[in-house]
């Protein structure tokens, strides 16, 4: 072989591009990205550890702190009783959703679509509604208020039902997951070897799901220790941790300590989401792709037990929803039950109003339009992008850290990273766009996620045709990719609107004057006694977030016409 | 070879601390349609996206057409190029598949269209020209992806594994339309795959790939009449591999001595020697003195010949493979056990110096 092959060679060759400006721009655009996660993300989590080192004055305190904490008997106690709560929480949470989710996987009972939907209905609401129906139902002047046999509902009685009703369709979702992905070929060989029903359920069935369970055990107590919503609203003198960091930071405007709670409710959150991720990496090796799917065969004993079993269900969680509609819509309770809509007459009793209602909506729409746009792009530019591999596996990493951290530490951490005056974008606190940018990060990484696998499932080589046809990536993007990955924008749009809806936990710590939003409204006006207006505007934001789904869904149902359009024969 | 179209020099490529390509020096003439052969893992897809600069070479240098890309993202190379999955666009009719690039150069509507009619045309789609994608088979499939990666008139067209997701028939029928559009085009073409009947049928040149090296480089007639090395001999077609040792000008076989009217340099006195013997160069007879005396084991009936395994103890334990032509067989009434004579041809033997794979 010649070294130089052609005597030609200066003759033709045409001028080399100094740079390739499709992968400078790409670079650009993902460390853009990266620095985008870094400011809401990361630096306001490390403003949280930097804070738990410093004094109120803010020079290096050492262990200080928590040592402070750790002898504070009253502080203390928070963390027990949060443990116990959570746990019992827990231990109910998982046990009834097991329940519902073996009738919807592993029977015929009748009605699956109707329990499903009732079962999921928690979801739409914020965490305050079912403490305010609690109060409603078990309160001083509750309806069935004797079946506490003398016992208050404000406190861990209450703590602990808010919480199963708030954490069940979450806990019933892994499990239903888990449940499905069952290989029918196992629980046929067992009856083909004569095995008892009793002993398929314990060699078969269990160890199948052992990591659902696990997953769904440590999600629920994560949701449950890290809660505010109904700790708010009927934890009554029952310190837990949750109420402790607000009242410490708010209340007491103890940025340390509260910083050091936030640190410890971080643990629960960081441990249970490694064990959630392991669990979810063996769930999916378990089944080979050669299982056969599971179909229970009908058997009408079995059905009807589980029917009876999952309507109860039902009826409680639908009652719990029922009783908060009712008593917002009550003139006033006890003693004038006729019905009246003066409940949502918030400006009688908030001096906001209806606005919040409006903030809510500017938030959801504004959340959801940012942080559908962000997510995908930058899921983009880490799946399909040519900038830095280091970087790309780095904005991977990130984006998986906000679900590792509960709303209210996500919300203190934004206090003490953009309050500090010398922070640049010390301007935004206290308006709309910290809400909203406080709300992208702390959804952020069920959507990354919902992105990263629609992303993952179009044909790695459409960027590698585009420029062999020299058709930029971008354009390639626009007309190909998005157009494929429409459902899963609508889906993350749909998510991150309703979320907004219902969530308190780090808006609490950052609203303004001038945006209160819909959620910390209703905590505002419970604080102040008007428990009705705060049902009413609690049933708002249910009515709102079922609304987003319903037109979600329905724009998903369009798009999904069109899809059709491109797989039929 | 006149002018070369493609230059590969030095091309190595490491995926971290593996090295997938260790030194590939090539040289493809225009209009050649070209093969890269060789068994899974070997190289062949990531030589080819080295050249379409999709994955860029560690080190090595390339030139396209007397220009050097060797640094140039793909995106200003010029290629067309096909992939096993096809990628075309599930959202885009055929006809927008075909024109996507078309679009982008700012043509008159009407150019497009021309341009893609000739283009569906070319490749009989033209029924087909408003159909998603995943309205065609697999065959139509793959057309469109063909006209897509012609849309531009590339100098060179890429091919990875462009059938292997075909069934037989279909295949074969492809093999013989893309070999004629690509004479009608004129187009320099590399096709990668490891099908070695693909690649004997199609191709002008054969690429033999081992372990990130070139083998062998030549037409379907030299490599698989004159395989250069044992590798070559053993991956394509079926080879009797004997091994034995070099003395006085001859191969000792086991008890036998092998004279090949081909001797190749470097083979010293006493060394080891690696003998090859396609089964259709052995001829049997079934009685008489000359040949190796065999046992036949078994038959197999391939359609267009007779399979034999015919144990040898003289030569070696395992049996030697030796394909009849039908009517050769039928004058020799073969049965299992049958004793035969086999008749290994000195113009027929390949020696190679050392001793292959055990
Ligand atoms: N992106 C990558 N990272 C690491 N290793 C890789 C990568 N791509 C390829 N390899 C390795 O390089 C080797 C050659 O791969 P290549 O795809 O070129 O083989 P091939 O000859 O095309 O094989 P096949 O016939 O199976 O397609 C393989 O061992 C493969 O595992
Ligand atoms: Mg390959």
């Amino acid at each position: 072989m010649t070294e130089i092959p052609m005597g030609t060679l200066g003759a033709i060759e045409r001028p080399r591009r100094a740079v390739d400006v499709e992968r400078l721009v790409h670079t650009l655009a993902t460390v853009a990205g990266a620095l985008i996660l870094l400011v809401i993300i990361v630096l306001p989590l490390a403003a949280v550890f930097v804070k738990a080192f410093q004094a109120r004055d803010g020079s290096f305190a050492g262990l200080a702190n928590f040592t402070a904490y750790f002898g504070n008997p009253a502080l203390f106690r928070s963390v027990w009783n949060s443990v116990w709560v959570a746990g019992l929480a827990t231990v109910i949470t998982v046990g009834l959703a097991f329940v519902f989710a073996y009738g919807l996987t592993r029977t015929r009972m009748r009605g699956k679509t109707l329990l499903q939907l009732v079962a999921i209905s928690p979801l739409l609401t914020p965490s305050m509604l079912p403490a305010i129906s609690l109060v409603y139902l078990f309160g001083n002047q509750g309806v069935i208020k004797d079946w506490l046999m003398g016992q208050s509902i404000y406190g861990p009685i209450g703590l602990v039902a808010g919480l199963v009703y708030y954490c069940f369709p979450h806990a019933l979702m892994i499990l239903v997951t888990a449940l499905t992905l069952a290989d029918q070929r196992l629980y046929e060989a067992a009856e083909a070897l004569g095995t008892r029903p009793a002993r398929i359920f314990r060699t078969v069935t269990l160890p199948g799901i052992r990591f659902g369970l696990i997953g769904a055990a440590a999600v629920t107590f994560t949701l449950a220790i890290t809660d505010f919503g109904v700790a708010k609203v009927v934890g009554g003198r029952f310190n837990v941790l949750a109420t402790d960091v607000y009242k410490q930071v708010v209340g007491q405007n103890n940025f340390s300590m509260g910083a050091v709670v936030g640190l410890v409710l971080l643990i629960p959150a960081i441990l249970s989401f490694a064990v959630t991720r392991a669990a979810e990496r063996r769930q999916r090796a378990a089944l080979t792709a050669r299982a056969v799917l599971f179909a229970p065969q009908p058997a009408s004993f079995r059905d009807t037990v589980f029917l009876v079993a999952c309507g109860l269900i039902a009826v409680v969680l639908a009652v719990m929803l029922g009783m908060s509609a009712y008593a917002s819509l009550v003139k006033l309770w006890p003693y004038d039950l006729s019905l009246s809509l003066i409940s949502y007459d918030f400006a009688e009793h908030d001096a906001d109003g209806w606005s919040s209602v409006w903030n809510s909506l500017i938030l959801g729409g504004g959340a959801a339009a940012v942080g559908t746009v962000l997510v995908f792009v930058v899921a983009y530019l880490v799946e399909k992008g040519q900038g830095p591999r280091g970087l790309r596996e780095a904005i991977r990493v990130v984006a998986l850290l906000p679900m590792a951290v509960p709303g209210l530490v996500l919300g203190i951490a934004y206090v003490f990273f953009f309050n500090q005056p010398a922070n640049p974008l010390n301007g935004l606190v206290g308006g709309m766009a910290i809400l909203i940018i406080n709300t992208v990060a702390h959804f952020y990484t069920v959507a990354h996620l919902t992105a990263q696998t629609a992303l993952k499932q179009i044909d790695g080589e459409f960027e590698a045709v585009s420029a062999s046809l020299r058709v930029p990536q971008y354009k390639t993007m626009l007309r190909v990719t998005v157009p494929l990955c429409l459902p899963t924008l609508i889906s993350i749009f749909g998510y991150m609107f309703a979320n907004a809806l219902t969530t308190a936990s780090a808006l609490i710590f950052l609203y303004g004057p001038d945006t209160k939003v819909a959620s910390v409204a209703v905590i505002a006006m419970d604080d102040a006694g008007n428990v009705g207006p705060a049902a009413a505007m609690a049933m708002v934001i249910v009515y709102c977030a079922v609304a987003v789904r319903l037109i979600t869904a329905g724009l998903n149902h369009l798009v999904a016409g069109r899809l059709q359009r491109w797989r039929q024969r | 070879m006149t002018q070369p179209y493609l230059v590969l020099s030095g091309i190595r490529k490491s995926f971290g601390a593996i090295e997938v390509l260790k030194g590939i020096d090539l040289e493809i003439g225009t209009g050649e349609f070209v093969c890269f052969l060789g068994p899974s893992g070997c190289g062949k897809t990531t030589l080819l996206r080295a050249i379409a600069g999709l994955d860029r070479q560690t080190s090595g240098r390339l030139w396209q057409a007397g220009r050097e890309i060797s640094t140039l993202p793909p995106s200003a190379r010029d290629f067309g190029i096909v992939f096993q999955s096809y990628a075309l666009f599930p959202n885009l009719t055929v006809f927008e598949n075909i024109a996507y690039g078309l679009v982008n150069r700012r043509l008159a509507k009407a150019e497009i269209k021309a341009r893609v009619d000739e283009l569906a045309r070319l490749v009989h789609l033209e029924p087909h020209i408003a159909k998603y994608p995943a309205q065609l088979s697999g065959g139509q499939q793959q057309r469109v992806a063909l006209a897509r990666a012609l849309a531009l008139s590339p100098g060179l067209l890429l091919l990875d594994e462009p059938l292997s997701a075909l069934d037989a028939q279909v295949r074969g029928h492809l093999r013989a339309e893309i070999r004629s559009i690509q004479r009608r085009l004129g187009v320099t073409t590399i096709m990668v795959t490891h099908d070695q009947e693909e690649a004997l049928t199609m191709a002008d040149r054969i690429v033999l790939m081992n372990d990130g090296r070139i083998e062998q480089v030549g037409s379907p007639r030299e490599v698989y009449g004159r395989p250069a090395t044992p590798f070559t001999a053993a991956f394509i077609g079926q080879m009797n591999v004997l091994s034995g040792i070099w003395a006085d000008g001859c191969a000792r076989v086991g008890a036998e001595t092998l004279v090949a009217a081909e001797v190749p340099d470097g083979l010293g006195d006493r060394a080891d020697v690696t003998v090859c013997i396609r089964p259709e160069d052995i001829g049997l007879t079934a009685n008489g003195a000359a040949g190796v005396a065999a046992t036949i084991a078994g038959l197999e009936f391939c359609g267009s010949f007779l399979r034999l395994h015919a144990a040898a103890p003289s030569l070696r334990e395992a049996p030697i493979v030796v394909d009849l032509a039908p009517e050769r067989a039928n004058g020799l009434a073969l049965g299992p056990g049958m004793e035969c004579r086999l008749h290994l041809p000195g113009d027929r033997l390949r020696l190679y110096p050392g001793t292959a794979r055990p």
